[in-house]
């Protein structure tokens, strides 16, 4: 029997912890009855993530004025739903940062993500979205299931990244080529394991072919044509050297203008480096 | 937003980096030509 994304994700997870604070926030978050304190307290069981979302939102990416010394100030300012999905960033990092780099660049991988992440947000905003922050985490995630195929089968994860390269062929068709399935459908098959919200499954399912998503599919078109413009300029490097196709429809459904693409790219561009420097040191 | 020319190794490389994606859609269009200033250094917290 050939292998399946959940199969691989199953075998993935014998490695990989799943993000459980992350998690216990979630159904912290769904709950009317929880407070602030309730939240700091769930974050301050993990002193290592606690000290690591300090630094981050102490960091010049936020640029607030004065120290943030505490979690409970930390979500009154950035707001209980932002510093979560800082929680479900870092958690994923840590996860897998023991991919070799001699298959993908990590830095390279994850600055690709955070430009994802920025131009997902400012997208949103442009489309007059109030809730922009769950853009910001869907950009950063969307090519969650590379970094399972990276760790779980380096060898076909290689020669599909080498077939791209040399072959003349985007990486998801390479994938599904070399390995039967691509890294959108193992990230879909990840995203439900872990039980991650229903927009990031579907964003991570469907970024590649956005027609297709049966659910938020504004948040899938705004993911797909951040993908395309950060692999246009390129901000980092997720592992194609190509521009994946842009399906039209999507960015009509932005309803935004071509022109105003370059001063949203200057400003990812101002904001990429502060960023990646906030979340890889 | 005006854009400086691209050189000849400039619209070569992007030739093969947008080689999968339709050059006609205006989107692409604007991409293709698209130049940004180098990467700005971290600036000092703010």
């Amino acid at each position: 029997m050939s292998l399946t994304p959940q199969a691989l994700v199953n075998k993935s997870l014998e490695l990989v912890s799943p993000p459980s604070t992350f998690i216990q926030l979630n159904e912290l978050i769904q709950d009317p009855n929880s407070a602030i304190d309730d939240i700091s307290a769930v974050i301050n069981t993990d002193p290592a993530l606690a000290t690591r979302l300090l630094r981050i939102v102490n960091s010049p990416f936020y640029g607030f004025p004065s120290q943030i010394n505490t979690i409970s100030r930390a979500i009154t300012i950035v707001g209980t739903r932002e510093l979560t999905h800082l929680v479900l960033a870092t958690s994923v990092m840590n996860a897998f940062r023991g991919i070799p780099s001699t298959l993908i660049d990590l830095d390279e991988f994850w600055r690709h993500s955070f430009a994802s992440a920025i131009t997902a947000k400012l997208l949103a905003e442009e489309c007059g979205q109030s809730a922009s922050e769950r853009f910001f985490i869907a950009g950063l995630l969307h090519n969650i299931g590379s970094l399972v195929l990276y760790q779980s089968m380096p060898e076909l994860a290689g020669e599909a990244i080498r077939s791209a390269e040399f072959g003349h062929e985007v990486l998801f068709k390479a994938e599904q080529r070399v390995i039967g399935f691509d890294h959108a459908e193992v990230g879909y098959a990840l995203a439900r394991a872990w039980h991650l919200p229903h927009s990031l499954q579907e964003v991570t399912r469907y970024h590649h072919r956005p027609a297709e998503a049966e659910d938020f599919p504004l948040d899938v078109a705004i993911v797909h044509v951040a993908d395309v413009l950060v692999s246009a300029v390129p901000f980092g490097h997720s592992g194609d050297n190509h521009v994946p196709p842009l399906d039209p429809a999507a960015w009509e459904l932005l309803g935004l203008n071509e022109l105003q693409i370059p001063f949203l790219l200057q400003q990812v561009n101002e904001q990429i480096g502060r960023l990646s420097s906030a979340m890889l040191t | 937003m005006s854009q400086p020319a691209l050189t000849e190794a400039e619209i070569k490389e992007r030739e093969e980096r947008f080689r999968y994606t339709d050059r006609t859609h205006p989107l692409i269009q604007v991409l293709f030509k698209l130049k940004l200033p180098e990467n700005l250094p971290v600036g000092p917290e703010q």
